[in-house]
């Protein structure tokens, strides 16, 4: 009941006490996360220009700022940063697709048969212990140096945590639903439609969410490796050039890259798991 | 209107059942006895609850009619045919409402029909569910998700989704036991009604001895393992029930002779 008018104030007072808060909570998320960043960026700062360290080991943050501005105009005026931008975004969005598809399937199959479960688990989690960016140097030989060889290393490393969650979702299905479902006698089928696979889908988001992060890591392993147009080799030339306010500025960009697809996977599981509060 | 039968008007009928679980421990294989020799009748329309401490194998009897678990050893029958495993004509729901949370309260309640007959079938049924929402008190929630229902609200869902295929038997393991004490005795008298205006036949699992008499035509009561019935009590008070009967004089002499069954003579119900 709103009842405001006869409240003691010593009532309000002691509400006032209860309700304090420190200077921390009060203030806004954005300004911390701005001053924090701030005093990062000063440290920087300051630690170039007195340890007299060479631009060319750290360059302070000024020189990462124009380089950046560089690397942005030449993406946005269609220079080569936006070519090889478009070459490696291409790679990593089929690369993810790829590690998706592979990744969902498999997965239905170890989370869904006793056989997947109890005779192909044991190989994927076997891959899964391997160092896999070590096998670049075989995907150059045997997808060449297109971005053939990229999309494979991509989907290679990243689609593990789909096919574990897809598994791991599928089997976590709540054990009195599934005895709902058998006392109306549904088949294997409209069990895993309509039960196994809504109840696995936010499982499914998660592993969806660390394979978008992977495929960027897959594709600039491979472009490491296996030369190309893409960002990744940008990032060579310049490393090799010792420019290191570009390397800076092109791993930035790889960065928003597999954020976009982090905020892409984000909103179709905004859309898909809606029902979960 | 159903014909009379034969044989009396007993709808289901156990003879014998009798539940083992295999229970490995240590690398020895242990044999529990979850169920001995459990024999009843239902008849047509009554209302039958069974109640025991908990690990006495109520729930493992209810499991069995609705084909869940298989026995091992006796018969189920319904209508004079062996049950051998789930069956439309028995309705269950659980402790918990088990509501699919992706689906708005309408589809769950349409969902027996759905898998049993198809999207079309639960199409041309939605008016039937809303019948039975409205019985419920949940019409306006027909489109709201779980998520957003109370906890007597969903098992209200829940009941509707049991009804909705209009089943012969319905079986419901401690329906209200996940629910406070003001909810669960509102729950007990709509449940009651609900059962008095479709001439229910129901068996209901509880370990609550007011819930077992309140709802039930006759009480079975369970021993602990092997789960037996030690005694069945026909309960002969006027209907509807109502919640100031759980005061009555009749009403106690029901609860302390079940609670003496229960917990008094601790002896008669480990020989017998």
């Amino acid at each position: 009941m709103a009842d405001n008018t006869n409240v003691d104030p010593a009532i309000l007072i002691a509400l006032a006490e209860n309700e304090r808060k420190t200077l921390i909570e009060r203030t806004p998320q954005w300004l911390l996360v701005l001053l924090f960043g701030s005093a990062i960026i000063a440290v920087w700062h300051a630690a170039v220009t007195f340890s007299g360290i060479s631009q060319l080991v750290l360059p302070g943050p000024y020189q990462v700022l124009q380089d950046l501005i560089f690397t942005l105009h030449n993406l946005f005026t269609g220079g080569y940063v936006a070519h090889a931008t478009w070459i490696t975004l291409v790679e990593v969005v089929f690369g993810f697709m790829l590690a998706a598809a592979v990744g969902l399937g498999l997965g239905m199959i170890i989370g869904a048969t006793a056989f997947g479960r109890k005779a192909i688990m044991p190989y994927v989690v076997a891959i899964n212990t391997m160092p896999k960016v070590a096998f670049a140097p075989l995907f150059v030989a045997w997808f060449g140096f297109g971005i053939e060889s990229k999309i494979m290393m991509a989907a290679f490393i990243s689609f593990f945590p789909v096919t574990i969650n897809t598994a791991a979702g599928l089997a976590a299905t709540d054990s009195n639903m599934s005895m709902l479902f058998r006392s109306l006698e549904a088949n294997r089928w409209q069990t895993l439609i309509k039960l196994q696979m809504p109840f696995a889908t936010p499982y499914i988001f998660a592993g969806l969410k660390l394979a978008a992060v992977w495929s960027v890591i897959g594709v600039v392993v491979g472009e490491y490796m296996g030369g190309g147009e893409g960002l990744g080799e940008l990032v060579r030339v310049a490393a090799s050039q010792l420019r290191v306010g570009r390397v800076f500025a092109q791993i930035l960009l790889l960065s928003l890259m597999g954020l976009s697809v982090f905020g892409f996977v984000t909103l179709l599981e905004r859309y898909f798991v809606r029902w979960r509060r | 209107m159903q014909a009379p039968r034969p044989d009396g008007d007993a709808i289901l009928r156990l003879n014998n059942v009798n539940k083992h679980y295999r229970r490995a421990r240590k690398g020895q294989a242990d044999i529990i006895h979850a169920a001995k020799d459990v024999s009843f009748e239902l008849e047509r329309g009554q209302v039958a609850s069974l109640v025991g401490a908990s690990g006495c194998g109520k729930s493992t009897v209810l499991k069995m009619i609705a084909g869940l678990i298989p026995p091992t050893g006796g018969d189920i029958r319904l209508n004079d045919q062996a049950l051998t495993g789930p069956n439309e004509q028995i309705g269950i729901m659980f402790q918990q409402p088990t509501l699919l949370p992706w689906r708005s309260v309408l589809e769950n309640v349409l969902l027996p029909i759905e898998i049993r007959e198809g999207r079309k079938a639960a199409g041309l049924a939605r008016e039937r569910a809303m019948q039975l929402l409205e019985m419920a008190g949940l019409s306006d929630f027909a489109n709201a998700v779980p998520a957003e229902l109370s906890g007597g609200m969903a098992q209200r869902a829940a009941i509707c989704r049991m009804l909705v295929t209009q089943p012969e038997i319905l079986l419901l393991d401690e329906p209200f036991g996940a629910l406070d004490e003001f909810t669960r005795e509102q729950m007990n008298v709509e449940f009651e009604r609900i059962c008095q205006m479709r001439k229910a036949t129901a068996i209901i699992v509880t370990h609550s001895i007011q819930e077992a008499i309140f709802l039930a035509d006759s009480v079975f009561v369970m021993s602990p393992r092997p789960g037996r019935i030690v005694r069945r009590i026909e309960i002969d008070l006027p209907r509807p029930r109502t919640p100031d009967m759980i005061t009555g004089s009749r009403f106690n002499e029901y609860v302390r002779e079940i609670h003496d069954l229960l917990f008094g003579s601790g002896e008669e119900a480990a020989h017998g």
